[in-house]
């Protein structure tokens, strides 16, 4: 069952509340605080990066997508079903780049503001992480994490399985 | 009712946190440790930003001490290729945790190391996102496909009452008796939990070398932060089922460096990576973030791998070798 954020009650003396009452504002309230929702998916399939452009990454296996807010090819984004902070965390894998800087990028409607760096690695699938809390609007926002690398010419994506492949997750954290 | 539920599900779905962002360009010194000035404050619903002589400080609010999730990142405008550009951050005055530490590329002209973590806060602690560069010269920090940005998010309280499960909420029915036990479990228990869910920072305070293209899990790593008992030796142990976000850092006496998690999930031994970079020589640092599901006595090894063709030692000044998990969901 999906539930909205929470929006508690002004309670005032002598009300006696009911079973409803209950049931929104206890019941549902921290049914929705202690089971967020939550998107987790990862990259099985091997994934071309051009040269010097941002691309979102292709997140084939879905792991579980508890409010289903998941669009997959060709779109690649996640949209919220309500308004609020979201934590996402995500990584790029390249196959490729040795030497060179690589980005992991979380874009949101399509503008990558936050970006972590790494220069790749000669080590096996040499990757980098990002994380930040977003806000974003349930009629309007959607939500990507992609890749950029730098190495002159396109590159694949590295995928050795669930615990070695690009990957994004999504929790709501707040209103 | 007021108070005990409807208040503390107030600050529980939103909760104090910041988000704040460079626009204008500044200039970071050759090697200094240089707090990173955040003129445009994107969210502050508790106000801290409230220094205008000081644009680099984020002050904690009176009533909003607890323990925080720190993600602050640091684009720098440079091409070096030798240079050391690293990201970390203080509290009042003391740098507290170090985050990725890297090189840049020719021909390119921005980077952002980053650092996350788990700090503890008290009200009028005051807060800086801070860069060190050693490019010999005068570097402007990069604004435009990324800049420089603070997030700062309450997550728990310092002190609470541990060794409770997630709430399980009941369906309430016409004729219950509200009575005080059912009360105290399903508001003040499950208000406890969400306030004071299980956390650990966990921090390297010896120096450890790690062999060559070997994956090595920390040694001589003690938690700070540690709510649940679930830190002992090298390994964190799922304390409460649930969701739970990871992070790892390290800082490494090696050009080539890859950041893992090992961890045992149903007996069943993954080890997941996340950042690799090649640091300048001798002094790389890397980082990652990774959301599990895991149950109660899963277990986690933080480590990594270098291969810079011989062993190499750890970082541990400003905690630059760690590892924090924090309960999220169930």
């Amino acid at each position: 069952m999906t539930l909205a954020p929470p929006a508690p009650y002004n309670w005032t003396a002598g009300y006696d509340p009911q079973p409803a009452d209950l049931n929104t504002y206890i019941r549902d309230t921290f049914k929705f605080l202690s089971n967020k929702m939550v998107f987790r998916a990862w990259q099985s399939s091997v994934q071309s990066i051009a040269n010097a452009t941002v691309a979102p990454l292709h997140l084939d296996t879905i792991v579980e997508d508890t409010y289903s807010g998941w669009t997959g090819s060709p779109s690649w984004i996640w949209k919220p079903p309500y308004d609020g902070w979201y934590q996402v965390s995500g990584a790029y894998m390249s196959a490729g780049v040795t030497s060179i800087q690589m980005n992991c990028c979380l874009g949101v409607n399509g503008v990558w503001t936050y970006q972590e760096s790494a220069q790749g690695s000669s080590l096996t699938g040499p990757g980098v992480s990002c994380l930040q809390e977003v806000f974003l609007r349930a009629s309007t926002d959607y939500v990507q994490v992609g890749g950029i690398q730098y190495s002159g010419a396109a590159q694949n994506t590295y995928s050795a399985g669930l615990n070695h492949a690009s990957y994004t997750e999504i929790l709501w954290v707040s209103k | 009712m007021q108070s005990q539920l409807s208040n503390a599900v107030r600050f529980l779905a939103a909760p104090p946190m910041v988000l704040a962002e460079q626009q204008s360009a500044q200039s970071i010194p050759n090697s200094a440790y240089t707090g990173v000035t955040l003129d445009t404050p994107i969210y502050d619903n508790y106000q801290g930003f409230n220094n205008p002589a000081d644009l680099a400080v984020y002050q904690v609010a009176s009533g909003a001490a607890g323990i925080y999730l720190l993600t602050g990142r640091v684009a720098l405008a440079t091409s070096s290729t030798t240079a050391f550009l690293g990201a970390l951050y203080s509290v009042n005055g003391t740098n507290i945790g170090h985050g990725d530490g890297v090189t840049s590329q020719p021909g390119i002209s921005y980077l952002t190391p980053t650092v996350y973590d788990l700090v503890r806060l008290n009200a009028s602690d005051i807060v800086r996102l801070a860069t060190y560069q050693s490019t010999g010269a005068a570097i402007n920090t990069f604004i435009g496909l990324s800049c420089p940005s603070l997030t700062l998010r309450w997550v728990a309280t310092q002190a609470g009452t541990a060794g409770l499960s997630p709430p399980n909420p009941r369906t309430w029915a016409l004729n219950d008796a509200s009575t005080a036990l059912m009360f105290n479990t399903e508001i003040r228990d499950a208000v406890r939990f969400l306030s004071y869910p299980p956390y650990c920072r966990a921090v390297q305070g010896t120096i450890q070398s790690i062999p060559n293209n070997t994956f090595t899990t920390f040694t001589n790593i003690a938690p700070g932060l540690d709510n649940y008992s679930a830190w002992s030796g090298s390994t964190w142990t799922c304390p409460v089922s649930g969701t739970y976000l990871c992070t790892a850092a390290a800082g490494i006496g090696s050009a080539n460096v890859q950041m893992g998690l090992k961890t045992v999930i149903s007996s069943v031994s993954n080890t997941y990576f996340g950042t690799s970079l090649q640091g300048p020589a001798g002094n790389g640092h890397a980082g990652m973030a990774k959301t599990l599901r895991l149950s109660a006595g899963d277990t986690i090894q933080p480590g990594l791998t270098q291969n810079s063709g011989a062993a190499a030692n750890t970082v541990v000044a400003i905690a630059s070798t760690r590892f924090c998990a924090l309960w999220m969901s169930a």
